[in-house]
């Protein structure tokens, strides 16, 4: 909430402002709604000052629209589709991660989500050759494996230190410090200072459940703002800077036997693309043989763009998720 | 009023001027009796993955498609939309895709239907006795009068057109756009006194006489022309242009002073005839949280529905609104108490698994006059040793009156009615 302060605009004096201030009128969002006949009368203030003040605050604090057929031309030169490094998942996500959208993986544990980060945090590294901000919340990352992933898939010890440089992990475990380092993120792209932000192009949260389930429960308004005001914070990141995010997030028992993502019903409207994965392995290890293979299984269950309910199998090897 | 003493012209008139009808925007969600009026708002409520955004895609290209294109009906109005995107989440590729397939799909039809018209017609040819087709120049000079005439390049034929083309203009009014302009011209040439070749009642009768009507209605998709590619991207782009975006996902304040600022643009667009907000809730959880008392929490929805209500009112707009199911009522049944965002597996679906709660301010409330409650259901389809899960849509018309159940599937071309 922005107050209405002098030098705002040129034609905000002190006097106008105190005028305004006298009239009830504390911030631009109370000007930008009051009428500006009642307004010019109330505070005696001239209405065609009021009205350029009006226009250049509008102009300020709004946001433009795009025309249709520009949005398009924008679209297509800056989109990127960034492969999962599994050829079936690329196949199932329609090529793979999309840029200016929110992916959301989710499956019980040991189902691969970290997996499937990794490889494709290595994938976007290696052959697409652009930058990777990994932000680990659950102590899931492991440079070893992510250099084993590379190494398994043929990488020269030259690449994957190149690799290793357009890649970044960031281990945070709370909202809040997740929160700021999201700003810290869109503050540097948009200055540009440092190569790293100026091309980055995929961003992954492993998880999203450790940071926002315990702020959830008991108070609920509180712990739901906080979780919308993350979601905005990354599909604005996504959007406005085209850069495509990767979440993961958990699944909870419902009220019945039904597993379903956790974070509630809030949360399902966030990610444009949800991707559930799972595995025909017991729970109870005990009962699990050592040599049968492990069916996994991954399936689209919200998307924009595409069919619902399509799946596709997958593997876990040195080389990460493959299919 | 804010547009204050500075309106010009043509601010005044897209303030005052008629707005093009929305009443044929989509027959099935809204029916004669439950027409679009301007100052009309809809709200498509419902749990995630319910189909509101394709819905509200699909009502996009209702609204920037032209009603026909090269032939090709396309059933659009042709009217501008400004989208105001609050949550992010709207994807120019898929509403690409749905106008590009919606096209394409148009397209072949019309090309299939003139490929089987030219053989119906070769046909005809061969098993017409000879003294008939000695007569079928005049015929065709004659029933030309109410076809897109001029595609066939005949001197003789674009008179009879100029001459008899006025009285069928009302008769056939599926000229492309192309035609309607040579027709025009063709006109201007034509002295049209000296040509009358014919009257509009002779041609009539001639075509009741000779049963010609079914054919020759369509005799100008003979000479259908296949667009390339190109061609329909371009199209597309034109279609594009209706279209406005606008994203204000930061805050609520930066929602409601964007919606205060498109007076501008609206004021100078007198096509655009429908707003639409993608999630009103967007901010609901934020704002309840920085709110204090109940009051103040809803002040940011009242100033959201207090610039709607102003603009649709005095522009003669229509908003369309989705509403994210938020909050679900607490049932006392726990055998109703079913997870909301697994689609029902039910196929007898009763008015009581539509239900709607408000959670918003009572103000939005009384600004919406249509509402429908969207669901997604599956039901399992074996077959072939397959077992495949399939979803379809339902979209509950809940106001003015609980009547209108909608089912649709979605499709790479958006909304398919089913």
């Amino acid at each position: 909430m922005t107050l209405l302060s002098v030098g705002l605009c040129p034609a905000l004096t002190k006097e106008t402002v105190d005028a305004l201030n006298g009239g009830g009128i504390k911030t631009v969002l109370d000007f930008i709604c009051a009428d500006v006949e009642d307004l010019a009368q109330k505070c005696s203030i001239s209405y065609k000052v009021l009205q350029s003040i009006r226009r250049l605050l509008l102009a300020q604090y709004s946001s433009f629209p795009v025309n249709g057929a520009d949005l398009h031309d924008d679209v297509m030169s800056s989109v990127a589709i960034l492969s999962t490094g599994c050829s079936s998942l690329d196949e199932l996500l329609d090529g793979g991660l999309y840029t200016s959208e929110l992916t959301e993986i989710t499956g019980g544990p040991a189902t691969g989500k970290t997996q499937l980060c990794m490889t494709t945090a290595a994938s976007v590294a290696t052959t697409a050759q652009q930058n990777v901000l990994y932000i680990d919340t659950n102590g899931g990352f492991s440079s070893q494996r992510l250099q084993d992933i590379m190494a398994a898939r043929g990488n020269t010890d030259k690449i994957m230190a190149a690799a290793f440089q357009r890649l970044r992990c960031a281990r945070t475990f709370d909202l809040f410090e997740l929160l700021s380092l999201l700003e810290m993120t869109k503050s540097s792209m948009d200055s540009g200072s440092d190569a790293f932000y100026a091309s980055l192009k995929l961003v992954v949260v492993d998880s999203v459940t450790a940071v926002v389930a315990p702020v959830l429960g008991g108070q609920q308004t509180e712990g739901h703002g906080m979780m919308i005001h993350l979601a905005r914070s990354l599909k604005a990141l996504a959007v406005e800077y085209s850069v495509a995010v990767l979440l993961t997030n958990n699944q909870v028992r419902g009220d019945g036997t039904q597993r379903k993502p956790a974070l509630g019903r809030t949360w399902s409207h966030v990610p444009h693309c949800r991707l559930l994965l799972t595995h025909d392995r017991s729970d109870d290890a005990s009962l699990c043989t050592v040599n049968r293979p492990i069916n996994r299984e991954a399936r689209i269950i919200k998307s924009g763009r595409q069919p619902i309910n399509v799946s596709c199998t997958f593997k876990i090897d040195d080389s990460g998720i493959c299919s | 009023m804010a547009a204050g003493f500075s309106e010009t012209g043509a601010q005044l008139f897209a303030r005052l001027g008629a707005k093009p009808s929305l009443e044929a925007l989509d027959p099935l969600l809204f029916p004669p009796s439950r027409a679009l009026h301007p100052g009309d708002a809809v709200e498509l409520y419902g749990p995630s993955g319910c189909g509101k955004t394709e819905l509200l895609l699909h009502l996009i290209s209702n609204c920037i498609l032209p009603e026909t294109w090269r032939g090709a009906e396309l059933g659009g109005l042709g009217v501008g939309v400004i989208l105001v995107d609050a949550d992010f989440q709207f994807s120019m590729l898929r509403l690409f895709q749905v106008l590009e397939r919606r096209i394409v799909d148009e397209v072949d039809r019309t090309k299939e239907r003139s490929e089987r018209l030219k053989e119906h017609l070769a046909k005809r040819k061969d098993a017409s006795n000879p003294s008939l087709s000695t007569n079928s120049k005049t015929e065709n000079v004659q029933s030309g009068s109410d076809t897109c005439e001029m595609c066939k390049k005949l001197n003789g034929r674009m008179n009879a057109n100029g001459a008899a083309g006025q009285q069928a203009t009302s008769k056939e009014p599926r000229f492309c756009d192309d035609h309607r302009t040579s027709k025009q011209t063709g006109k201007k040439r034509t002295r049209t006194g000296e040509i009358i070749l014919c009257n509009g009642d002779e041609c009539n009768n001639s075509r009741t006489n000779e049963q010609l009507d079914s054919s020759i209605v369509k005799e100008d998709e003979t000479l259908f022309e296949e667009p390339t590619a190109d061609q329909i991207e371009a199209f597309i782009r034109t279609c594009l242009n209706r279209f406005y975006l606008v994203r204000a996902g930061a805050s609520s304040d930066q929602l409601i002073i964007t919606l205060h600022s498109l007076e501008s643009l609206i004021a100078n667009r007198p096509d655009v005839s429908v707003l639409m907000l993608e999630n009103v809730a967007a901010f609901y959880w934020i704002d309840r949280m920085n709110g204090g008392v109940a009051s103040a929490q809803e002040a940011n929805q009242r100033r959201v529905v207090g610039v709607i209500k102003r603009l649709i009112g005095e522009y003669q707009l229509v908003l369309v609104a989705t509403k994210p199911a938020l909050i679900q009522r607490n049932r006392r049944n726990n055998f109703w108490n079913e997870d909301p965002t697994t689609p029902t597996t039910r196929s007898n679906t009763s008015h009581s698994d539509y239900e709607h709660h408000e959670f918003m301010c009572s103000a939005w409330n009384k600004l919406i006059t249509h509402r429908f409650v969207m669901r997604r259901h599956e039901h399992v389809v074996h077959a072939k040793n397959l077992v495949t899960t399939q979803s379809y849509y339902t979209a509950l018309r809940t106001l003015p009156t609980p009547d209108h159940l909608c089912r649709f599937a979605i499709s790479n071309k958006g909304v398919v009615y089913q």
